[in-house]
């Protein structure tokens, strides 16, 4: 059974429709690719998921029950966690508050095996933000912030976790080190669903790659076909290298 | 039949003058993304300044009009904007609505300055009391100007915002920030000229409403909170619905007027009236009105860099700050007058009822315009139950108000921003006309209360007071360093985020709303045993401008903001009553001082634009500057960011700052304008509350 799997989903806005029947699964311990160029739709797509947005159609199921109807906290309590494309830290607390909060949330519902603190610690012994942590989160960089997004959806712990654009802004080592931290976290049993412009990343890492172009999936696969997709290349890799238009 | 056909007309004519009132609010609301709270003052001054033309100086009818509409309302509008509006970036929502209180405040305080409140004023109905004849019924020719001039500014209104580039440019502000961002032209003509225009359709409503209810500063001010309702009707962007909300408005309450029948009976003999309800159909209308709109949408909107800071205190100093309080009122009661000591008593009262706003506001971000409701049913619970100094009174006045604040809080959940605050502010007028006006409630407007323990001396008052004030402020400053103090600030920043983190931000509101009005309530019932008496109009709606006003220029996420906001608003009248009568370089400076001591308030809120943060914040940040020079201390400070960086670093959330309407739109953006306003009505609303 799949962990996630939204099914045949539209959306609109006004005359726009940006998704027609988008469907796509995650299962355990994969990564999986959503790419496509600015605009497709990616970021709707995780927030029909996330529920903060209402769909036209469709539906979204998380280990096989139906959320289409839950409220984003209920959805998120089933264990889900998201991180944002402009970044949606509580600017007015602290790297290290930022993490806690969201330890402290997971408490209210879940289990209460490990101590916030001591979860807090280890997405930040991970992440290696030990620098920046006790930073107010509204003067990080971007890198810097990224990383915190990610901790603080980590410390949830999540089933499966939604990243979007979450590369951008960090340079090459960072990259990489960034690149080891998701397979880990799919080796211990997470599922990924991953969008990001670093194509380079996304066929290294993924093991399953959608392709957004115009609301629409134009191609399912494994990278190694997405890379020899006509249509993908015409849409978004273009002809040479695998850079993104 | 000619019975029915007078009340339509009187319902039209008042829907009129509420539909100019509420476009106004509109206009500015949707280039400007704030709620003008002062709109009715300005239409207020608009008023006075055409009796001054047209009656004091005989100048005619029309040039009066023109002269006020073309010259007057443009000035305050320009100067609202660039001296007022300017700066409100990166600030909450709490205090843009406080900036806009505050100006009201200062506006109602200039008028009785330049038109003394001892002369009388009156203006004419145009022609007189010349009228038609409709179905039997007269129709005055005010009446049919006033319908007029409503057409008129519909059909203007319309042909501005859909005719010309400017009305598209102002239209397509509302959407979003990024289309705006398709232009590089200057943003700044548009928002100036929202507010003249605003200005103008105010002061017109002014000049055609004062005729009915008189130039009383007061009065005519508060009317336009009828038209509110209109204009959220509207959701605060539509024009057309602004009209319908107006016309059901109008006609809703001169039909109530007309044929509500009698109180019955049974209520009668309850000593309960039912008729009071008519009184509050606007209010009951905005209400209805805003539960029926829907859910706003859980939007990510990027890292809010807030300019605002949330001080974490520590224990330890916390302690020693309500030792100095608890000891230097001790020691000051010893030396006060007793009306002095009533004063400071009612100080930290408000103080109370402040630290009230503090978990709920500063930290959740929740505004409320309902707190001295709370504070009310908290003195009737007193009045009630505590007779003899029984605690139980004030047990009953803290449940008693935090389940009003249940009340308050189910259906204002779904409510952000300014609409939580109108929510709660059609709440508190509600309390007040239907509630607190009740004879069964309140046989007279005031009712005795025993003091808490038979605290008969006012200087052992006092000093309880301080005790209390320092207890929960104690709680406040636990709370703010606990798990739930960090959960509402995540929640005030990004309730987007806490939702996908399962945070369930219904019961997190709750519980804030509760906990917020339940300090409400107590405060109120120490409030109601300082005077010894809890009188209804201590607790009316318009009270809570100025404790929201006083608790945001205090420092609204601080204990130490709420002490000082507390002690100013009731040193406002201490001030003003202990100014000796004196006269310098032959000027009355008595009068003076008491103007100046009238207008601080409002001046004190206008300046929360430059420095958000409260008074408290600001001294201690000049005597911490003081303090570090003399120390010589160099360590650089990470927070807050320099105030002249926020310029720099804060994204305009308001695409004024992005857009104009200089270069000319190529067909090709208006084309993406119009597909942009093709949205429907929850996604542009969403985007104005994002
Ligand atoms: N709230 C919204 N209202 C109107 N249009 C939107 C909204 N959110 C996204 N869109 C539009 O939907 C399309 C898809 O956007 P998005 O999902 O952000 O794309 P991506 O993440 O792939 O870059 C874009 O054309 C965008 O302008
Ligand atoms: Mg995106």
């Amino acid at each position: 059974m799949s962990l996630l799997e939204v099914r045949e989903v539209s959306v609109r806005f006004g005359g726009h429709m940006a998704l027609q029947d988008v469907s796509l699964g995650v299962e355990p311990s994969k990564i999986v690719g959503l790419i496509g160029p600015n605009g497709a739709g990616k970021t709707t797509v995780f927030n029909v998921i996330t529920g903060l947005q209402e769909p036209l159609r469709g539906r979204v199921l998380i280990n096989g029950i139906d959320v289409t109807s839950f409220a984003p906290h209920d959805r998120a309590q089933r264990g889900m966690a998201r991180t944002f494309q402009r970044l949606e830290l509580f600017g007015s607390l602290t790297a290290r508050e930022n993490l806690m909060v969201a330890a402290e949330i997971r408490r209210t519902w879940g289990q209460h095996t490990i101590p916030a603190e001591e979860r807090v610690e280890s997405a930040i012994d991970l992440l290696g933000m030990h620098e920046f942590i006790d930073k107010r989160a509204d003067v990080l960089t971007t890198g810097q912030a990224r990383l915190v997004e990610l901790g603080r959806a980590l410390v949830t712990r999540p089933k499966v976790l939604l990243l979007d654009e979450p590369a951008s802004g960090l340079d090459a080592s960072e990259t990489e080190y960034f690149a080891g931290i998701l397979q880990g976290l799919a080796r211990a049993g997470m599922g990924i669903l991953l969008v990001e412009h670093d194509v380079p990343l996304v066929m290294k890492i993924c093991h399953d790659i959608y392709v957004l172009d115009f609301g629409k999936v134009i191609a399912h696969g494994i990278p190694e076909q997405i890379q020899q997709d006509q249509r993908v290349i015409d849409a978004y890799l273009g002809s040479g290298s695998g850079v993104p238009a | 039949m000619d019975q029915f056909v007078t009340y339509t007309v009187f319902g039209v004519v008042l829907a009129a003058i509420y539909a100019i009132a509420a476009s106004g609010l509109v206009v500015t609301y949707t280039t400007s993304g704030i709620f003008n709270f002062a709109h009715g003052a300005v239409g207020m001054l608009g008023a006075f300044a055409y009796w001054q033309f047209h009656v004091k100086w005989g100048w005619p009818t029309l040039l009066s009009i023109a002269v006020v509409l073309l010259v007057i309302a443009p000035l305050i509008g320009v100067f609202v904007e660039r001296v007022v509006m300017r700066g409100l970036q990166g600030v909450s929502e709490v205090t843009k609505v406080v900036v806009t209180i505050a100006l009201l405040f200062t506006l109602i305080q200039v008028a009785p300055v330049i038109w003394s409140p001892k002369g009388s004023y009156s203006v004419q109905p145009f022609f007189g009391a010349a009228k038609i004849d409709l179905a039997g019924a007269g129709v005055t020719y005010h009446q049919l100007i006033v319908i007029g001039v409503a057409i008129v500014v519909a059909a203007g209104l319309r042909a501005l915002l859909y005719g010309t580039r400017l009305g598209i440019g102002m239209r397509a502000v509302v959407d979003n920030r990024m289309l705006a961002e398709l232009n590089g032209a200057r943003p700044d003509r548009m928002s100036a000229f929202s507010w003249i225009l605003g200005s103008a359709l105010a002061a017109l409503a002014g000049i055609l409403i004062a005729e009915r209810i008189g130039l009383e500063t007061v009065a005519l001010t508060f009317l336009v909170v009828n038209a509110y309702a209109a204009a959220v009707v509207g959701r605060l962007t539509s024009l057309t619905r602004t009209y319908v909300g107006a016309l059901l408005l109008g006609l809703g309450q001169a039909y109530a007027q007309g044929y509500l029948p009698d109180n019955p009976t049974w209520f009668a003999e309850r000593n309960l009236d039912i008729r009071s309800l008519s009184l509050a159909i606007p209010v009951i209308m905005l209400f209805v009105v805003l539960l029926l709109i829907p859910h706003a949408r859980l939007r990510a909107h990027g890292i809010v860099r807030s300019r605002e800071l949330i001080p974490r205190p520590t224990y330890r100093w916390s302690l020693v700050g309500f030792g100095v309080l608890i000891g230097v009122v001790s020691l000051l009661s010893g030396a006060l007058s007793g009306e002095d000591t009533l004063i400071w008593s009612q100080g930290l009262c408000f103080g109370i009822i402040m630290l009230s706003l503090v978990p709920l506001t500063g930290y959740g971000g929740q505004i409320s315009l309902a707190q001295m409701s709370f504070a009310g049913l908290g003195a009737y619970a007193i009045a009630t139950w505590g007779g003899g100094g029984n605690p139980l009174g004030v047990v009953l006045a803290v449940l008693l108000a935090a389940a009003a604040g249940i009340l308050v809080a189910l259906p204002a959940l779904r409510l952000r921003g300014i609409y939580l605050a109108l929510a709660t502010l059609a709440f508190a007028y509600v309390m007040e006309k239907v509630v607190f006006n009740q004879r069964a409630l309140f046989p007279t407007t005031s009712k005795p209360v025993d003091r808490l323990w038979g605290l008969e001396s006012n200087r052992a008052y006092l000093i309880f007071l301080a005790v209390v004030f320092s207890l929960v402020g104690f709680g406040i400053v636990w709370l703010r360093r606990s798990k739930f103090g960090r959960r509402l600030q995540a929640m005030k920043d990004s309730p987007a985020a806490c939702a996908t983190l399962g945070l369930n931000l219904t019961v997190t509101k709750l519980q804030v709303f509760i906990l917020s009005a339940g300090i409400a309530g107590l405060g109120g019932a120490l409030f109601a045993g300082a005077n010894r008496a809890a009188a209804t109009d201590s607790f009316s709606a318009v009270q809570n401008l100025p404790v929201l006003l006083m608790a945001v220029a205090g420092g609204i996420a601080m204990v130490s903001g709420a002490l000082t906001g507390g002690l100013l608003l009731a040193s406002f009248s201490l001030a003003t009553r202990s100014i000796p009568t004196l006269e310098l370089f032959g000027v009355d400076a008595k009068s003076f001082f008491e103007n100046l001591f009238r207008l601080a308030p409002g001046l004190i809120g206008i300046t929360l634009g430059r420095d958000p943060n409260g008074l408290v914040a600001m001294v201690s940040d000049k005597v911490k500057r003081l303090w570090e020079r003399r120390l010589q201390h160099r360590g650089t400070r990470d927070l807050p960011v320099p105030a002249t960086r926020w310029q720099q670093l804060v994204e305009p959330v308001w695409a004024v700052e992005s857009m104009g309407v200089d270069t000319p739109f190529v067909p090709e953006e208006i084309a993406r304008i119009d597909e942009r306003l093709a949205l429907d009505e929850e996604e542009v609303r969403a985007g104005v509350f994002a």
